[in-house]
């Protein structure tokens, strides 16, 4: 531990003269880590705490999602997915793809990434998601792979969800970790090699950084990306993020700032120049009070559809957009969940729309409670039921998101006005979860998203129990069983959400399940927002926005490589300042070469001794981990009866 | 002899004690970190995870997923069982595969951070120590001016909190005069080099954290000297020494030397707690030490890196005092006489 306490506090020994990067040449990019540390040296995609963030640029996948038009980008894949009969999917791949190290990428190595997670569930990989519906997957020839869906339960959307997030791996050199190690997910691959533009250049516990790859195959189709140099370091919170980004520190973050006009001041762009900044056609989140529906049920029995038509009134979802989510978000009035502007569009009931838009309106709210028998019979200001229950609900969230707090206290403000009590509950994070679980709560804030290729099936997954969402391993926090939303989404199942063919049955489909969701109000859309990504254009301009509307992704998603492809410096970089002139003198020369030579041979054998204490550490480790619990019970029993002996030997008696 | 080994007997059990405490207190809070962990799989799969999660795993998946990872960290196990493991484990130095980093090993992790802890801690307690206590023998001798003015700044700088000073030192420092960076050990695009815009990089990052470590610590020991040298001053044998005509100089050498006594029982025990208490400090510099180690083990409730952390934390405390205690005898004649004397 001592050795590796030294090994670990030296820069990694350079064998050669580091790099020197300058910022002109580097995209930086963060995301909300908790901590300004990175304790692992971790990039096996497969391992379940490595971070996308991490490897992203070392590794691609098949499609990419085109959040921009609800589509796919074929990046490993050569053209779209082809269904030859309602069950077989044929994807081409293209013919020159390669790993870093020059090997072929063929069908075989797809076909192993996607089988993976079934030989090592663990990994909770989303390929893992698909199986249930897959009866296999074959290799046509090097280029060509086939997808057979089980004609019992077909799934196509979680298809194409893994089509577009399941990382490819090199089979060669996962056969032979699955040698070493009785489970893929305790495979470091310290020194990944991927098919990406990017190679791991050096990792410290405090950032990694990525060097571009020159001779990546994509430079044929996309072009290589501009910046040199993609580093990553974690943020401790969004307030060190939102400053690093203003500074100029990082080149790109996403996560929500109530002052999100105020730093385009500094340079700080995003989809829109103005309100909401984010778009929401492409409905990262869908915001709702989400009901605990089985405790409502059981609390207000018949009563409880009135009170959640109620509260769908009494809510104004404007201000909610406005300030519970600092104007990043528009309003959703209709309980179908998609906007008029939205390439899913079709998915939107115009019957349901009509029949069930909820304007802000209080007088409404109070006379449906007043039609159901709900009064304040005791003059508190508080409605009560016919029994004489008072209508509180209890809502709960977690403490510092900001969001999510504001959007209760609002829920608050407006139901009191109806004569509906809410208790608002900021709770820690452990605490919250907790009471998700218990199912101690009546009401939550809670997001959802649509914009994925799991499409509208997706977004209907929170009205689902058999599909775990979080924080839950089972079950939804809606706690809402109708077999008709599941029957609903079967259905969906069976169809391709890219496919205009199937429009109109998909559309029919989203009808029924939005009837349900209207009349039995599982829960009340509030507001929706796109992917809150904010851009530095210091250094880096061509980021996506309304003016340059491409498909993008976050920093660990795989469309993020459509933003590399797409940057460009923003400004040319200058060339090198001519060196200073050194009156160098032999004897000059050689001392400082001895110096450089000494330090470097130190550097190599520090480290050289520090791997082999660290080998012998961890063979001590091995070797006296060996030690049963049986020993260490031997060892504290004969501790104590020593203890005895010497203190009945002094003549004392033992306290 | 014989008081050395009560000593260490006592050190042993004080060790025992906490690290049993280490072990319980993370498994009293509430919530589950495998239940975490399943759900942080499941949603790293999906675009825009977290709270934006699809349900596209099945129920009997996601069980399945939970279970194998409370078997890989052994929580399946009797509490007493795992407790028992646990210092089996110790006796080792193998606390395990972290849950928040898995598989990387606990010890590689905390032999990662230990480092910048200690390059932060060591320099600031030595330099502080004897700032401290030079100032505050020069209040003593010098009174007037000296006194009027450093005397309330060591009061200030003594009960200021770390966190908090670090907090106005990097609004101050980094954020409105933009002197020094806002944290962090070095700029994203550093490299490492023996050069002297290098060096300066580093320091320049050093700075602030430095300072807010270093600083409470001047300000109690100096407070600390200051009394203490005033009292010696007084003594009988100060008395004496200055009616015999000797240089006040000479008498303040022959203070220093008593009073710096019980600053040096001190230093042990202010090392303790700065170690355990500079969490908050690395966490606000975003300084990748033990202290933010321990923070995101704490909140990702990471049982065996947070195991990990406090044993560091309670042996380099254990093993300082203990050393402590036998520098004491060596510098001072009277506890050796009196060590020998038991003899």
């Amino acid at each position: 531990m001592i050795a590796a306490t030294m090994t670990g506090f030296l820069p990694q020994p350079a064998l050669a003269t580091p790099e020197e990067i300058t910022r002109e040449e580097a995209l930086i990019c963060t995301e909300e880590a908790g901590s300004a540390t990175i304790p692992t040296r971790m990039f096996n995609p497969y391992s379940p705490e490595a971070e996308s963030v991490w490897y992203i640029g070392i590794f691609e996948t098949l499609y990419i999602f085109d959040n921009v038009r609800f589509g796919l980008i074929p990046w490993i894949a050569d053209g779209a997915p082809q269904w030859l009969d309602e069950y077989t999917l044929e994807i081409k791949l293209k013919p020159d793809v390669y790993w870093q190290d020059g090997t072929p990428l063929t069908a075989e190595d797809v076909i192993y990434s996607f089988e993976l997670p079934k030989r090592y569930p663990e990994t909770g990989a989303i390929t893992l998601a698909m199986w249930p519906y897959v009866e296999k997957i074959e290799a046509i020839d090097k280029h060509t792979i086939r997808i057979y869906l089980n004609r019992e339960r077909p799934n196509k959307p979680v298809v194409y969800v893994a089509l577009c997030e399941a990382w490819i791996v090199p089979k060669h050199i996962f056969e032979e970790a699955e040698k070493q190690f009785k489970s893929i997910t305790e495979f470091a691959f310290e020194n990944p090699i991927g098919s990406g533009p990017y190679k791991l250049l050096r990792w410290e516990s405090t950032r990694i950084i990525k060097v571009r790859w020159d001779d990546w195959w994509g430079k044929k189709y996309f072009g290589l990306p501009a910046p040199k140099y993609l580093i990553y370091i974690p943020s401790t919170g969004n307030e060190e993020t939102n400053r690093m980004l203003m500074d100029a520190v990082v080149d790109a973050f996403a996560a929500i700032a109530p002052n999100w006009g105020d730093m385009m001041k500094y340079g700080v762009s995003y989809w829109f120049r103005h309100k909401p900044w984010t778009n929401p056609v492409h409905e990262t989140r869908i915001n709702m009070y989400l009901f605990n529906n089985e405790r409502m049920n059981k609390r207000f029995g018949e009563y409880a559809t009135a009170i959640k038509l109620a509260i769908a009134y009494a809510i104004d979802r404007e201000i909610i957009a406005e300030r519970g989510y600092f104007g990043l978000a528009v309003p959703l009035t209709d309980p179908t969940g998609v906007l008029p502007e939205s390439p899913l569009a079709f998915l939107r009931s115009e019957d349901i729309v009509k029949d069930y838009t909820f304007s802000y309106d209080p007088d409404k709210a109070k006379e449906i409670l007043d039609e159901a028998n709900i009064k304040d019979r005791d003059g508190d200001g508080i409605r009560e039921l016919p029994d004489g229950t008072p209508v509180t609900l209890v809502t709960i969230d977690v403490e510092g998101w900001t969001d999510w707090m504001a959007a209760n206290e609002l829920l608050k403000a407006f139901c009191e006005d109806v004569g509906i009590h809410v208790e608002v509950e900021h709770l820690d994070y452990t605490v919250w979860e907790s009471r998700v679980i218990t199912g101690d709560y009546d009401v939550m804030t809670y997001g959802v998203s649509l914009w994925n290729p799991g499409g509208y099936w997706g977004f209907l997954s929170v009205l689902d129990d058999r599909y775990p969402v979080w924080p839950l391993t089972n079950g939804t926090p809606a706690r809402y069983h109708n077999e008709e939303i599941q029957r609903i989404r079967d259905e969906m199942a069976k169809y391709d959400p890219f496919d205009p063919a199937a429009r109109t049955v998909l559309a029919e489909l989203a009808a029924k399940a939005q009837e349900i969701i209207a009349t039995d109000l599982p829960f009340v859309l509030t507001c929706v927002w796109g992917p809150e990504v904010g851009y530095q254009t210091k250094y880096w301009v061509g980021w996506p926005s309304a003016e340059n509307p491409y498909a993008y992704g976050e920093q660990g998603e795989p469309g993020f490589l459509n933003v590399l492809i797409h940057l460009k410096p923003a400004k040319a970089i200058a060339p090198a300042p001519a060196p200073a002139v050194t009156v160098m003198t032999p004897e000059l020369n050689r001392t400082l070469l001895a110096l450089l030579n000494a330090t470097q041979s130190i550097n190599v054998q520090v480290s050289t001794i520090g791997t082999k204490i660290s080998d012998l550490s961890d063979s001590i480790a091995s070797l006296t981990s060996a030690i049963t619990v049986l020993e260490a019970l031997v060892i504290i029993v004969l501790l104590l009866q020593l203890y005895l002996i010497i203190t009945v030997r002094r003549g004392g008696s033992p306290r | 002899m014989r008081f050395l080994l009560r000593k260490a007997g006592f050190y042993a059990l004080s060790f025992f004690i906490a690290i049993s405490l280490a072990w319980l207190l993370p498994r009293l809070m509430p919530g589950d970190p495998i239940r975490r962990l399943t759900m942080k799989i499941v949603a790293a799969g999906t675009a825009g995870g977290g709270a934006s999660t699809a349900g596209f795993l099945t129920e009997s998946q996601v069980k399945r997923l939970y279970e194998h990872w409370v078997r890989e960290f052994e929580l399946d196990k009797p509490l007493h069982i795992q407790y028992i493991s646990f210092l089996a484990h110790c006796f080792t130095l193998n606390f395990g595969v972290s849950i928040r980093y898995y598989p990387t090993r606990v010890t590689e992790i905390i032999a990662g951070a230990l480092p910048w802890s200690l390059a932060l801690l060591i320099p600031a307690t030595i330099v502080g120590w004897f700032l401290g206590n030079y100032l505050g023998a020069l209040a003593a001798y010098k009174r007037g001016i000296y006194d009027y003015v450093l005397y309330p700044f060591f009061l200030f700088v003594a009960q200021s909190p770390y966190y908090w000073l670090a907090l106005i030192l990097v609004y101050i420092f980094g954020f409105y005069l933009r002197w020094f960076p806002l944290g962090r050990a070095y700029s994203p695009t550093f490299t490492f080099s023996l050069s002297l815009d290098a060096i300066v990089e580093v320091l320049r990052h050093y700075t602030l954290p430095f300072l807010s470590v270093m600083l409470p610590y001047v300000g109690g020991e100096a407070i600390g000297m200051r009394a203490l040298i005033l009292y010696e001053m007084g003594s009988d044998y100060a008395n004496y020494c200055e009616s015999l005509g000797f240089n006040k100089w000479k008498i303040l050498k022959y203070a220093f030397k008593n009073a710096i006594l019980p600053q040096v029982t001190g230093l042990p025990l202010y090392f303790a707690a700065a170690f355990g208490g500079q969490i908050v400090t690395e966490v606000v510099f975003g300084y990748p030490g033990i202290g933010s180690l321990l923070y995101e083990a704490v909140l990702g409730q990471d049982y065996p890196l947070i195991q990990g952390c406090f044993f560091t934390i309670v042996a380099v405390t254990i093993i300082g005092n203990f050393l402590m205690d036998l520098l004491y005898a060596y510098i001072d004649p009277r506890i050796k006489l009196g060590y020998l004397g038991e003899k």
